[in-house]
């Protein structure tokens, strides 16, 4: 290219030609570019990986943290503790919500009767979430075996107050020879979920696998999840989540392996007598029992024990510790509130 | 003294400050580097989508365009070297965008050492996680020419 110019003139054309081309470049990396692609960061669990010490001073921490799938909307800068608002529903049960919600919405009935072509029938499909926004599949699936997989791509898909954006794929098995035709298995693998409801914002790495063969379905969940307030990235490992539904309430048990970044893991269960029931139109448990298990930091089994109430005068849980692996309870946080 | 075209500049700049608006108001922040890592402000969710749908593929429009007018602005005024510069930045946006749709074969050749480098650090998400368009090709396609017509309806040279 023969840039104009006499020599310190060319100069400066080459230098601030070549600037444009950088600039260029970093504005590619930046933003993504474009289409529905563009990259979010990395999610990275970067805190420890051997089990967590449970005492008296972190029991409650660790116990909500476990429940909700994260801290109660408080963070630390230089300056004081900030509030960041309030989580709500298990992030556990946002995610499979919006999800569940969203295989309700695909329409298979039609996608079955589709054309098939060597053995395959593929579709693309639209459909408008419940509070806004909307999701596109591709699908194809086997016409004989039933086996199905494809992309879902999630714009701002909002169900039950939960917003969700991103792409996940999806595999599964499909019951063809029922009418209509029947999910009986649907997995989520997705690299970034974004989801927000209220003043909670987070995202999400991981998979999320349904059984619909069992009543109440379960769902398996192994992701990595970052809180967007606080940046903290927690891990929920190999749980098992299961809700079923009441006349006016949803009954919640789960279990699992919780990652905090601070402490490690705990394994966790709920009462199988005691889930946690949460009524229509309440973000809080009324009642519920949640076992929390670490370490008492001489190899014995250290317990935080979660247990949820109702109003009045508000939605309340209390926390006990057995902290020295005895099984007698050493400590009782007394009356605390969700919010 | 540097000569710049300044009514092709301002037009690209205007361009890219558009393409800028668009990711503060219309994508969600999550979703990208700059917000996340630099400017740390957005309305997404407060504002109505302004782009709506459009919104999905503009950037790749907005971006060729916006670059080659600011570039041709910068290094030349001879009509011939337009061409370069267009096909340049054609060449590297395209580039970019079915790097996505081969991510395998993008991050083998992307270097370790961009890791930790701003920007540079994101260039694994970019192909692992970015979406492979073919309507981002066509907005680029599109971007190119309009920005080579723009270029040559506002160059000031006489012949080339």
């Amino acid at each position: 290219m023969n840039i104009s110019g006499n020599g310190p003139c060319k100069k400066l054309r080459c230098l601030s030609g070549a600037s444009v081309i950088a600039f260029g470049l970093m504005t590619i990396l930046a933003t993504g570019g474009g289409g529905g692609g563009a990259p979010p960061p990395p999610i990275v669990y970067r805190g420890p990986l051997t089990m967590a010490v449970v005492d008296r001073n972190n029991a409650q921490e660790l116990a909500t943290g476990a429940y909700l799938g994260g801290q109660i909307g408080m963070a630390m800068d230089s300056r004081a503790v900030i509030e960041l608002g309030y989580i709500g529903r298990p992030r556990s049960w946002k995610v499979i919500q919006v999800l569940e919600d969203s295989i309700g919405h695909m329409d298979m009935t039609s996608v079955a009767a589709g054309v098939s072509y060597r053995g395959l029938i593929t579709s693309r499909e639209t459909f408008a979430c419940a509070c806004g926004g909307s999701a596109t599949y591709d699908i194809r699936i086997n016409d004989i075996t039933g086996e199905f997989n494809g992309t879902m791509t999630f714009s701002s898909c909002c169900e039950d107050g939960v917003t969700g954006s991103g792409r996940a794929d999806f595999s599964g098995l499909l019951d063809i020879s029922a009418s209509p035709p029947v999910i009986l298995r649907f997995s989520f693998n997705f690299n970034y979920l974004g989801f927000s409801s209220g003043s909670d914002s987070f995202a999400v790495s991981g998979i999320v696998a349904y059984d619909f063969q069992t009543s109440p379905y379960t769902a398996t969940i192994d992701m990595l999840l970052r809180e967007n307030a606080t940046g903290s990235v927690f891990w929920i490992n190999n749980f098992n989540l299961s809700l079923a539904e009441g006349p006016g309430y949803v009954d919640v048990h789960f279990s699992g392996r919780f990652y905090d970044p601070a402490y490690g893991y705990v394994d966790i269960y709920t009462d199988p007598m005691q889930a946690f029931r949460i009524y229509d139109g309440d973000e809080w448990p009324s009642e519920g029992l949640l076992i929390v298990e670490g370490d008492t930091g001489t190899g014995l089994i250290a317990t935080a024990t979660l247990t949820a109430y109702p109003p009045p005068p508000d939605f309340w849980y209390e926390v006990d510790c057995d902290e020295d692996g005895d099984g007698t309870p050493d400590f009782n946080s007394g009356q605390l509130f969700w919010q | 003294m540097l000569r710049i075209n300044k009514i092709q500049f301002l037009i690209g700049a205007l361009a890219l400050l558009v393409g800028g608006l668009l990711y503060l108001v219309d994508r969600p922040p999550n979703y990208t580097y700059f917000i996340n890592n630099l400017v740390n402000v957005s309305f997404h969710g407060d504002t109505p989508r302004i782009f709506g749908s459009l919104g999905n593929t503009l950037p790749a429009y907005l971006h060729v365009f916006s670059f080659i007018l600011i570039t041709g602005a910068l290094v030349s005024d001879k009509k011939r070297d337009y061409i370069i510069v267009c096909l340049g930045w054609c060449f590297l946006d395209c580039a970019f965008e079915v790097g996505q749709a081969f991510h395998a074969w993008s991050l083998r050749i992307t270097p370790e050492w961009f890791s930790g480098i701003p920007f540079l650090e994101n260039t694994q998400n970019y192909f692992l996680l970015g979406t492979f368009d073919f309507f981002d090709l066509a907005a680029i396609a599109l971007g190119t020419v309009t920005a080579y017509l723009l270029l040559m309806i506002t160059n000031k040279e006489k012949g080339g």
